[in-house]
């Protein structure tokens, strides 16, 4: 039913133990995936987007990781508190994975059939025979071009995009109820990326399956998202749907990110705006919230209390900042347009 | 807002967030790394330990054994224990170590003090060793570069030569060289040596292993060369030689001091193989290997003949393997040997 | 197989025969053609008479061109007519007679430390940084240092001579009784391997080490294949790759001759020690054929093995 709830996350805190103390890659992330809906993580590196996608795979579980929270699916599982035993079952099979260099991404030693076919007998009681057949029609439904040949090839034989495409048909192999495609386009020409999201929107539509798009570039989100979720140095710091993201950003992150995309209607500047500075440390991150040291309209609460995550301008739409919202408003104008200026002092 | 306006505003001055990673030299870094490595710095004193002690070979000779090298003490006796005892007994079995100044570790067949034997044999090993070594890392990094940068012909033609030394096992192509020098000596231009000397063993070891370094060198310098600040030295115009100099050498320098270290260990553990077939050092010179040549034959009756240039070979080589180990976490932690998770 | 990979095969076997023939010709500068002392006198070995030196000078006609020489040389190694100097005695009869042992030796060491080399460098990698893997990585390192004349010589004394576990040394044909042979080849098998255990442990824990990082065996994670499968289809499959290029190597110098110290420590007789007494002896026909056999083996592995990479990494074939 369209409108469900397929993957809520709640309070998702990730941390990594190590000889120098913890790294906090994620801090109190959450969001809801709803079926039938793109929705993306955007943030740079360093952000946790990625950290918290592999959680949910519960791909970063080790000695040294330090795992709460929950991420609860439409039937009441629990991501971060199954065994290991459950996750390997639920991964590839109802939730699946694309990763951002799809040259590296495949076993170079295996043809590109086998490796599809080793996928789904893994989760199915399936002959050799179907699962293969299982395999060309997926290669043929992704785009590429007389697959029947193409599935006994091995993955260098085929270019970045069409490695994307089989990646892709690998991954929905099993009919997962979500798919998370973590910087699927980063890698590729832009020409291509066009047709990867191209191609991943009309496989929504097809199958139904819900994407959590993770990516650092704004375009992509413009081009497929549905829904917003902005991350700064490990937590979430905007929520929001597409449309009112981009015209009522509520936090001076996401101006700057908006500002800092030169835009085809305006003059061309002489400089490309920037965000002043660069992003923390996640062993020592400063104090309150922590895009303090880089926040030109930040005053003395921001570096003492950390914002809530809560929505404060509309329903749906949540941020961390301390700001009014008519301030908010005020402030994020920057010559006629959304965006940060330059800090020009520095920092204590 | 005109575009002079803009001109006149203040460059935004670089902010220095607290938290943000500190930088560090490529080589700052590496000895930071180096100096936590315990292990390694245990296997530098202690192989610092054993070159002092060779070094300190006419010392000890002269000082607390009393005796050189090859002097015989056949109808000698010693005091052990308080009892006098025959250096070499009636049926031509040595004493063993005493654990006293004079034959400490033994003697030999010949009555010749075993520990004065090993020191000044030492000095021979090590020496070969770091001659070879150079020889190797010398010859390496001529041919290597030559091919890597200037392929073409002049890389086919070194390449094939390399595999041309390369299709011999290294241990027979050290025996075959080592044999034939070793009577005749070298010849080769202004380079003349007696077959008797050093250096024959020394040059015929470095030769030996030098496809195994120039190999490794040659595909670093291809990549090295198609890397953006050598065509940015190209494009400002600097001739083939100063890249070369500025740009390709310091590039390679941590590989090759990792590879130094490395051809060390091996250099004396062929060497000792050699002299322990005949085919290294050559009488009256003496190294750990020859020691041992004879020594392993009798090693039922007198095991200290072997254990002790034996273990000095152990150690000395262990210590310089952890070094060469050290140094390679030292400069790429994930090429380490024993890098953990 | 493929045309590809058949053309392949076929281009490497011919640029070996070339590197053979290369390799003859400088095995033959080394010993006869290397101007300084008098060759005769070289080639007469050690214990010549003036009358010796002679009739060497005439059989091998040094007044002839060098390039005669050459060949005249070449075709009694190559009809297997080349007489050992100082024995005169057939130098193929006596590589006949000593191949057995330096076989048996070398292909056993070879299997036992790749089976030994790949599990402790798997259990190192796998457990890397706790107890285990630091005894195992310990060892290797030892072992690495340690010489195998050194090795061979303490464990003949203590294990064969003092404690009578093991036999002092010899070898025995396996036609002539098995239990023999394989009694008499388990120290000299053990001396042999522990420097190539070494070796191979480390090599394959780095390489594991390495390929567990890798995305391809991230991505097999994420399409939820049990542990097992990741590790055995996946890890292992693409980290054995450079192991078994590396072992054909090992095994044809090894066969060639390289066995020379472990041969002569347990006195097995082999080719290898037959290298040995020629070099103490000076007698150069048999360290010139002996050379020239070691190079075959190692130029015909080369070859074998570039074919076997193909096989095994598809990416290469292209």
């Amino acid at each position: 039913m369209p409108g469900d709830d397929v993957l809520t996350v709640s309070n998702l805190r990730v941390g990594f133990r190590g000889e120098r103390g913890t790294v906090q890659a994620v801090d109190d992330v959450s969001f809801t995936l709803r079926r039938g809906e793109i929705v993306s993580i955007v943030g740079e590196s360093g952000s946790g987007k990625s950290v918290s996608a592999m959680t949910l795979m519960g791909l970063t579980r080790s000695r040294s990781a330090v795992i709460s929270g929950s991420a609860v699916m439409a039937d009441g599982t629990d991501l971060i508190t199954a065994s290991n035993q459950q996750l390997q079952r639920i991964r590839g099979s109802r939730i699946s994975m694309i990763f951002q260099d799809p040259m590296s991404a495949l076993t170079p030693v295996y043809r590109v059939g086998d490796q599809i076919i080793e996928q789904i007998r893994a989760h199915e009681k399936v002959s050799k025979a179907a699962a293969k057949a299982r395999a060309v029609d997926l290669l043929s439904r992704v785009g590429i071009p007389r697959a029947s040949e193409r599935v006994d090839d091995y993955p260098h034989q085929f270019s970045g995009g069409m490695r994307q495409r089989v990646m892709i048909a690998m991954a929905l192999s099993c009919s997962p109820e979500i798919l998370i495609a973590d910087e699927p386009t980063t890698a590729l020409d832009v020409t291509i990326q066009a047709q990867i999201l191209g191609e991943i929107e009309r496989l929504r539509d097809e199958i139904g399956v819900s994407v959590l798009l993770i990516t650092h570039d704004l375009g992509v989100v413009a081009e497929v998202a549905s829904r917003v979720v902005v991350m700064y140095s490990g937590r979430v710091v905007e929520t929001a749907d597409l449309g009112p993201l981009f015209a009522d950003p509520m936090h001076p992150y996401t101006w700057g990110l908006l500002g800092s995309v030169p835009r085809v209607d305006r003059e061309r500047p002489d400089r490309l705006p920037t965000i002043s500075g660069s992003p923390p440390s996640l062993l020592h991150p400063p104090t309150g919230c922590h895009f303090t040291p880089r926040c030109p309209h930040r005053f003395d609460l921001c570096p003492s209390v950390v914002p809530e995550l809560a929505d404060r301008v509309a329903p749906g739409h949540a941020d961390r900042c301390h700001l009014s919202v008519d301030d908010k408003r005020a402030k994020r104008v920057v010559d006629g347009a959304i965006g940060l200026p330059a800090l020009t002092e520095v920092p204590r | 807002m005109s575009a002079t306006d803009l001109d006149e505003r203040p460059a935004p001055e670089p902010v220095s967030v607290p938290g943000a990673a500190e930088g560090a030299s490529p080589l700052q870094l590496a000895l930071r790394r180096l100096r936590s490595n315990k292990v390694a710095l245990v296997a530098t004193v202690v192989f610092l330990v054993v070159v002092v002690l060779c070094l300190l070979a006419p010392v000890y000779s002269a000082h607390i054994a009393h005796t050189g090298p090859n002097n015989n003490h056949l109808s000698d006796q010693v005091r052990v224990g308080g009892k006098l005892t025959d250096v070499v007994s009636v049926d031509g079995i040595p004493i063993g170590p005493t654990w006293h100044s004079r034959f400490l570790l033994g003697a030999d067949t010949n009555g010749r003090d075993i520990a004065v034997r090993l020191l000044y044999g030492g000095r021979n090993s090590l020496e070969i060793g770091v001659i070879a070594t150079l020889i190797t890392l010398v010859g390496a990094l001529v041919l290597g570069v030559a091919a890597g940068y200037f392929r073409g012909w002049t890389d086919t033609l070194i390449s094939r030569a390399l595999d041309l030394i390369w299709a011999f096992p290294a241990l027979i192509l050290g025996i075959a060289l080592g044999v034939s020098l070793a009577l005749g000596g070298i010849s080769i231009g202004p380079l003349h040596l007696k077959g008797g000397s050093l250096l024959v063993p020394a040059f015929v070891i470095g030769v030996v292993y030098i496809p195994y370094v120039a190999r490794p060198l040659r595909g670093e310098v291809l990549t090295l060369r198609e890397r953006e600040f050598v065509d940015a030295a190209r494009i400002l115009g600097f001739g083939r030689l100063r890249i070369i100099l500025r740009e390709i050498l310091p590039n390679l320098a941590s590989t090759l001091l990792v590879f130094g270290a490395l051809q060390l260990a091996q250099s004396i553990t062929l060497e000792a193989a050699l002299s322990f077939l005949g085919a290294g050092v050559q009488a009256p010179n003496s190294s750990w290997g020859t020691m041992l040549s004879g020594a392993v034959q009798l090693v039922t009756t007198s095991p200290h003949l072997t254990l002790a240039p034996g273990l000095m070979l152990v150690i000395a080589v262990l210590s310089v393997n952890l070094i060469g180990d050290g140094l390679r976490a030292a400069f790429d932690p994930r090429a380490s040997v024993r890098r953990g998770r | 197989m493929t045309v590809q990979m058949v053309a392949f095969a076929v281009k490497r076997l011919v640029s070996a025969v070339l590197v053979l023939f290369a390799v003859s010709i400088l095995t033959f500068l080394i010993f006869v053609a290397i101007p300084n002392g008098d060759p005769a006198l070289r080639l007469a070995g050690r214990t010549a008479t003036a009358s010796d030196i002679a009739a060497v000078r005439h059989t091998y006609g040094f007044d002839l061109p060098v390039w005669q020489q050459y060949l005249k040389t070449m075709g009694e190694v190559l009809s297997g007519n080349i007489q050992s100097y100082t024995q005169h005695v057939s130098v193929f009869s006596q590589i006949e007679r000593g191949f057995p042992a330096t076989l048996s030796l070398a292909l056993g060491a070879a299997i036992i430390w790749m089976v030994l080399g790949i599990v402790f460098g798997l259990i190192g990698a796998l457990r890397a940084g706790k107890a285990s893997d630091v005894t195992i990585t310990t060892a290797s390192f030892i072992g690495i240092s340690a010489p195998a004349f050194v090795v061979g010589a303490v464990l003949l004394y203590f294990l064969a001579f003092k404690l009578k576990i093991f036999p002092n040394g010899g070898y025995v044909p396996i036609t002539q009784d098995p239990v023999s042979w394989f009694t008499h080849l388990l120290l000299p098998w053990f001396t042999m391997s522990i420097l190539y255990i070494g070796i191979y442990a480390q090599v394959l824990r780095s390489g594991v080490l390495e390929v567990l990082d890798a995305d391809s065996v991230r991505t097999a994670r994420a399409k939820g294949l049990s542990p097992t499968r990741v590790l055995l289809k996946h890890v292992l499959r693409l980290s054995l790759i450079p192991i078994i290029s590396l072992w054909g190597l090992d095994l044809a110098a090894v066969v060639g001759g390289a066995t020379v110290i472990v041969e002569v420590v347990f006195n097995l007789n082999g080719i290898g020690q037959y290298l040995q007494q020629s070099v103490g002896a000076l007698d150069v026909p048999p360290v010139l054929t002996l050379t020239l056999l070691g190079a075959f083996f190692v130029v015909l592995a080369n070859a074998v093995v570039d074919v076997v990479y193909a096989l095994l990494d598809p990416r290469i074939r292209s």
